[in-house]
């Protein structure tokens, strides 16, 4: 047998290996898959575009892998995650996504999906670091956002006027958070923020009204 | 979110079964930093890259045959 010969049987070896890993693995791979796709639905509800035609598909084509506890511990983590990202985002005044918010609550009441990254409750000599974490978290999923708008090509008014837009409707207070600090930032730069200030304060008054009546 | 790093892992995983090993190495390289202590990701990442060695090598052969009128 030349090189050649011999270069043609272990390509060949190779090539077999992948194939059964592919054929072994190919509910790892599926799993994968959905949690890929998960995460898209994730990143567009942070941009604050409509999710809840794609994540209820979502919901329907993996109600059998999680409900059946098919979910491996790594995945088991990841959905929870992503759905409780994407939880926080839903417009609280959305009969749609209030029913999608039920689902995701039974799911993880009956243990079906992982818990958040941060734990929210803990004893009060631990509050101040527990915060400090909350407060990095909310950092970092800002700066995602806005790297996302960034990527876009988008102008940071824009960006203020979209952020805005989902401080509106959106129950996660991170919003509320950017707006005031793109506020802030363009004000040292020289901007006239006036109306946006205005706007703000419009949001935070209505927000708290519908708090109250909760 | 998942990482950049989680994302490229499933892009290799289904470039694999898409017999893209092209794409599946180059994906596997951007895992790489986060998933390089793995067992299963090193063989997989390493296999990867022996077979597109050993396909650049058979193309290799296969040109310098036809070149030199052998076969």
């Amino acid at each position: 047998m030349n090189r050649l010969d011999e270069l043609k049987k272990l390509e060949s070896v190779l090539e077999n290996f992948f194939e059964r890993f592919a054929e072994q693995e190919s509910e790892r791979i599926e799993t994968l898959g959905s949690i890929d796709s998960l995460d898209e639905i994730a990143r567009d509800s942070l941009k604050g575009r409509h999710i809840n035609n794609r994540l209820s598909n979502w919901i329907v084509q993996n109600r059998t892998l999680i409900e059946n506890k098919r979910l491996g511990k790594s995945a088991f983590s990841a959905v929870g995650n992503l759905l409780s990202e994407i939880r926080t985002g839903f417009d609280e005044t959305d009969p749609e996504a209030q029913k999608l918010a039920r689902e995701i609550d039974n799911w993880r009441r009956d243990g079906l999906i992982g818990g958040r990254k941060l734990v929210l409750t803990r004893g009060p000599e631990i509050r101040q670091p527990e915060m400090a974490g909350e407060y990095l978290e909310t950092l970092r999923k800002e700066a995602e956002l806005l790297g996302f708008y960034i990527e876009e090509g988008r102008h940071i008014l824009s960006i203020l006027d979209d952020v805005l837009k989902s401080a509106a409707v959106k129950i996660d207070q991170m919003y509320f958070h950017l707006a005031a600090s793109i506020i802030f930032y363009l004000k040292t730069a020289g901007y006239k923020t006036e109306p946006y200030v205005r706007r703000l304060k419009e949001l935070e008054q209505r927000k708290i009204g519908v708090t109250d009546a909760d | 979110m998942l990482t950049k790093e989680e994302k490229a892992y499933y892009q290799a995983i289904k470039a694999l079964k898409e017999k893209n090993y092209t794409a599946a190495s180059g994906f596997f390289r951007i895992a790489e930093k986060q998933f390089a202590d793995r067992e299963d990701f090193r063989i997989l990442c390493e296999t990867a890259g022996l077979l597109l060695a050993v396909k650049d090598e058979i193309y290799n052969l296969e040109n310098e045959e036809i070149e030199t009128g052998v076969g």
